[in-house]
């Protein structure tokens, strides 16, 4: 199999050293929208003391999950904040009381059978954890006789650089990981699953592996991959363990695959274990002027101002970025809060601005393009505004993941006119 | 004597050639109503789309059909009007002239350091622009660069500015604003609000000091009901508004303004 994709340098500093736990921070912004869909509606008022783990927003929307308080403390203010796609959405302010004391409700939820499991998985809050934030509990609750889902895909491919939340979470719950893997597969029917691993991660492999062994489990199997650039994304790790490809507007249980976060399914497991909902996040600290990359534990809501503290910088950063390198966010808020989707926190000194000059027609950005597109049509077609071709050229298929912008020698910032171009498709509907 | 034949024998072929061809002309004529080509050319021919019609052709067209008005090409105006009704051979009223207005005087502070591509619309795609207030001109000149004749400036604020006599009212400007913050509005009209924001009174005047508050102090003041405050936003009702500009003279955040003032304040 043929992947156009683009080889970036790893930086995973953070790889081998175990999960920290900073203190608790002294209050959190908890966002009641953290996943894609509808935000939630508070269940708390401000002056309310609350406990960890206490549901504080709930919806009865479709794709909604509720959000739970991560620590223990009085609910100060209601702000709104505002999130990097422009949403203006409400979020609540709770100082943090010394104690920390977990709600009555914390209780192994009973599993009897799928509807029940089901019902557990939207309570737990879950949303996908590699970072879009899509419920859980949807993308689960699919109907089994319209799309017959027959594989199972682990995404443990974790292809930015710097990040490393899922290795960690293999090389220290690898036990979770293989429950939740078997959880799914058993309440959902599904025959066989694949975990989707980078090649250079041996000692995941092997524990995996060994487990696997163990517990004679002949469903799972373990695709390594090679080290390629945007392979964590759905669709292209699909095509990398099955060589099934979606066609545009189509999903991936079309095709009868299931994609879940290796992260996701061991939180699954851990909840249906504990009880505990999604309130605790495992962040990647790194950047070039952090001393110490790590990974730590936070509270969902843990302001940036927070995270700085226990970052350890050499000098004040000039850009902070949120997610990996490629496809993360930079904020300019220090209240920024950790969302559940929130993978790393990165800190950059230097940051040049690069201008952009004319494009040479070298065609880097074709042969990098891991959807097929060819990112320079594109971009022509969006400058001419030219809705058909953009339209013909499947311009939507474009998953912003900005290999085409990181290869440009004449760095022109070909992904963010993709962006704009898929914008104005949305404008012209007809 | 060689050459003689030649000479006879072409002489006669186009002789022949004429009369067929003359023959032909007569015959398979084509009547060509040159109305609709004199019409377009009387058109300015910038094919601005603020007709209606896809091309000042097809407008033309239209006109000849009798499907529309002939006074509906806002940046020919008195000029194109003049030239038309020649063509057409009959007197045409002119349609009151229009500028675009930018409805955004802010002085609003920037939330981030903007070091993207040079555009309003790419700088919307991170936390809904550069500015702190959403509503706002983000003042990257996406309408500067598609304004054919010039008229738009980012003025002092950096908020974009229009030059009402060079504004051909086309409306370019008006689709390619992310905020839509510019409108075509009729030159007469005096008194325009500056602000769009429809945030509450205290979210705006956090970020901006010259953001409506939605105070209702135009909408006492104002002696033929003309202004009405609906979503925190000010909005005067062009029928009523007889230009008296009271409302302006009591607005506290000085977002009510007279065109004219507006026009020296920003530059």
């Amino acid at each position: 199999m043929i992947l156009n994709a683009v080889k970036l340098p790893e930086y995973k500093d953070s790889a081998e050293k175990k999960t920290e736990t900073p203190p608790l921070p002294a209050k959190v912004i908890i966002s009641l929208s953290q996943n894609i869909g509808a935000p939630c509606e508070p269940l708390v008022k401000i002056g309310d003391n609350v406990l960890t783990g206490q549901m504080i927003g709930d919806s009865n929307a479709l794709i909604s999950v509720p959000v739970h308080s991560s620590v223990t403390g009085t609910v100060e203010d209601e702000v709104k904040i505002l999130s990097v796609d422009g949403r203006v959405s409400r979020a609540l302010v709770i100082k943090t009381a010394p104690l920390n004391k977990m709600h009555e409700s914390i209780k192994p939820p009973e599993i009897t059978d799928k509807a029940s499991f089901l019902k557990a998985v939207r309570n737990s809050g879950s949303v996908g954890l590699g970072g879009a934030g899509f419920p859980t509990y949807v993308k689960l609750s699919f109907d089994k006789s319209k799309t017959p889902v027959n594989t199972l895909i682990i995404n443990a491919a974790e292809c930015e650089p710097f990040v490393t939340g899922d290795y960690r979470e293999i090389m220290e719950n690898s036990r979770n990981v293989f429950e939740g893997i078997e959880l799914v597969m058993k309440h959902l029917e599904i025959p066989k699953a694949v975990i989707g691993i980078e090649k250079d991660k041996p000692k995941a492999i092997a524990l995996l592996s060994d487990i696997i062994k163990e517990k004679n489990a002949d469903g799972i199997t373990i695709k390594p991959l090679p080290l390629k650039y945007p392979q964590g994304a759905e669709k292209i790790l699909i095509y990398q363990t099955t060589g099934k490809t979606i066609k545009e507007g189509e999903l991936p249980l079309h095709s009868g695959c299931l994609v879940l976060n290796v992260s996701t399914v061991s939180f699954l497991a851990e909840y249906m274990k504990t009880g505990v909902p999604l309130i605790t996040r495992r962040l990647t600290i790194d950047g070039d002027i952090v001393n110490n990359a790590k990974n730590i534990f936070v509270p969902v809501g843990t302001p940036l101002e927070e995270l700085i503290k226990s970052a350890n910088l050499r000098k004040t950063p000039d850009r902070i970025v949120f997610g990996g390198p490629m496809m993360g966010f930079s904020a300019y808020d220090m209240q920024t809060p950790v969302t559940k989707t929130t993978g790393a926190v990165l800190f950059f000194g230097e940051f040049n601005k690069t201008t952009e000059s004319a494009c040479i027609r070298c065609g880097k950005c074709i042969h990098v393009c891991s959807m097929n597109l060819s990112p320079y049509e594109l971009n022509t077609a969006y400058d001419a505004n030219n809705i058909p071709l953009l339209r013909r050229l499947k311009v939507n298929l474009c998953m912003s993941c900005s290999a085409c912008s990181f290869v440009c020698p004449a760095k022109r910032n070909i992904c963010e006119k993709n962006q704009l171009a898929k914008q104005l498709l949305k404008e012209n509907k007809s | 004597m060689s050459y003689v034949v030649p000479v006879l024998f072409f002489t006669l072929i186009s002789g022949l050639a004429g009369v067929v061809l003359t023959v032909a002309g007569r015959l398979f004529r084509v009547e060509v109503d040159d109305t609709v080509e004199k019409l377009t050319e009387a058109l300015p021919g910038i094919n601005c789309g603020a007709c209606g019609f896809a091309s000042c052709a097809k407008y033309a067209a239209a006109i000849k059909d009798g499907k529309i008005a002939p006074n509906q090409c806002k940046p020919g105006g008195a000029d194109a009007v003049n030239k038309l009704s020649e063509v057409l051979g009959k007197k045409i009223e002119a349609a009151e002239p229009e500028a675009a207005f930018s409805h955004c005087a802010g002085a609003c502070t920037i939330k981030y350091d903007y070091q993207g591509t040079e555009s309003c619309r790419a700088s919307e795609l991170y936390y809904n622009g550069r500015e702190e207030c959403r509503f706002g001109c983000t003042g990257l000149g996406d309408c500067v660069r598609i304004c054919p004749t010039g008229a738009i400036t980012i003025g002092k604020h950096g908020r974009a500015v229009i030059a009402h006599n060079k504004c051909n009212a086309c409306g370019l400007c008006v689709k390619a604003c992310p905020k839509k913050i510019i409108r075509i509005q009729k030159v007469s009209r005096a008194v325009h609000v500056t602000c769009c924001s429809k945030d509450s009174g205290k979210a705006t005047r956090k970020v901006c000091a010259n953001g409506c508050i939605g105070c209702k102090l135009c909408e006492k003041k104002c002696p033929t009901q003309a202004i009405k405050v609906r979503d925190n936003l000010a909005r005067i009702n062009y029928d009523l508004c007889n230009s008296c500009g009271e409302c302006a003279s009591v607005c506290p955040s000085k977002c009510i303004t007279l065109r004219r003032e507006c026009d020296i304040l920003l530059n």
